[in-house]
């Protein structure tokens, strides 16, 4: 029945965009931070979205692939009374743009809404297919 | 699937047997303690045939545009979809939609035609993205709604469809 891996597949989708939320959330908190657990200044994390077969013939749901640092240079920000500044005094800052994790979480946002409605509608059919002949 | 198509197929004919044997039956001046009994739910099934093709290509249809709106985000993922009236020509002629017909090698073998699920195309690119993605989220969500309702009047018809039969099995009780 086609109809209940239309569950599955948007059930995939919201899980692949919590997952992405997951990552902005992790990167708007950390994006003051000096350094890392590592020692390092904390680099932006992003995830990687791939299609996965799902169901029947034709289906496909979404998986994250892996999650990959951005390879951007870290912020230098000019703070010489700061412990963790180098001898010319600056700072090197988590290398996270604000701006794009704005625009990140407002589309996984989108994205998670959609699919959820999705699954509201897939729900609907099949009641409707339950209550056949009544 | 192919199997579950055929044995209809199969049913279908057995049915149509069994009318044709019945009315040589009941010409010879055979009775019957149920007279007719196959000859109403082979007519019951035909009625029903066409909408119940129809709404399992709804669900089908609704199950790929599921998997373009949970790939919305995906990078180099291209939107398929079906040609549903070509798919549902098919299904309703019975053949085969995935193009599966038996190769034979000599005339003395025996054709058959399997039948797969509707030909997925790809979605005419609208506005093209930097990632590959041909997904047009405007696009997927009329079309998912629309499907929605196609779905429900299909389940409408049938509900109705089954109504008159009640009603007509019911009249002069």
């Amino acid at each position: 029945m086609s109809m209940f891996s239309v569950f599955n597949i948007a059930g995939s989708a919201l899980t692949a965009q919590s997952l992405r939320l997951n990552a902005v959330a992790s990167n708007m908190a950390n994006a003051d931070s000096v350094a890392g657990p590592d020692g390092k200044p904390y680099r932006a994390k992003q995830v990687v979205f791939e299609a996965t077969p799902m169901g029947a013939a034709g289906g496909q749901g979404v998986r994250v692939r892996q999650v990959v640092e951005d390879a951007s240079p870290a912020r230098m920000v000019y703070d010489p009374r700061n412990p963790a500044a180098n001898d010319q005094g600056y700072v090197a800052m988590s290398n996270v743009n604000a701006v794009e994790e704005m625009v990140n979480m407002i589309s996984a946002s989108r994205s998670y809404q959609t699919n959820a409605d999705v699954m509201n509608t897939a729900k609907t059919l099949l009641l409707r297919t339950l209550q056949l002949g009544q | 699937m192919a199997g579950k198509r055929r044995m209809d197929g199969l049913h279908k004919h057995r049915r149509r047997a069994e009318c044709v044997a019945w009315h040589k039956f009941r010409s010879e001046g055979g009775s019957s303690v149920y007279p007719g009994v196959s000859d109403v739910v082979s007519k019951l099934d035909n009625a029903l045939a066409f909408q119940q093709q129809a709404l399992g290509l709804r669900a089908y249809r609704q199950q790929v545009l599921a998997s373009n709106i949970a790939n919305a985000d995906t990078p180099h993922y291209k939107a398929r979809d079906i040609d549903f009236s070509a798919a549902l020509k098919n299904a309703v002629a019975g053949r085969g939609n995935g193009d599966l017909t038996l190769a034979a090698s000599s005339p003395r073998h025996l054709g058959g035609v399997g039948t797969g699920a509707a030909p997925l195309l790809y979605r005419k690119e609208t506005q093209s993205s930097v990632d590959g993605n041909t997904v047009d989220m405007d696009i997927e969500r009329s079309q998912f709604a629309e499907n929605a309702i196609h779905y429900e009047a299909g389940v409408a018809f049938i509900t109705h469809h089954l109504r008159m039969m009640s009603a007509a099995m019911s009249t002069g009780q």
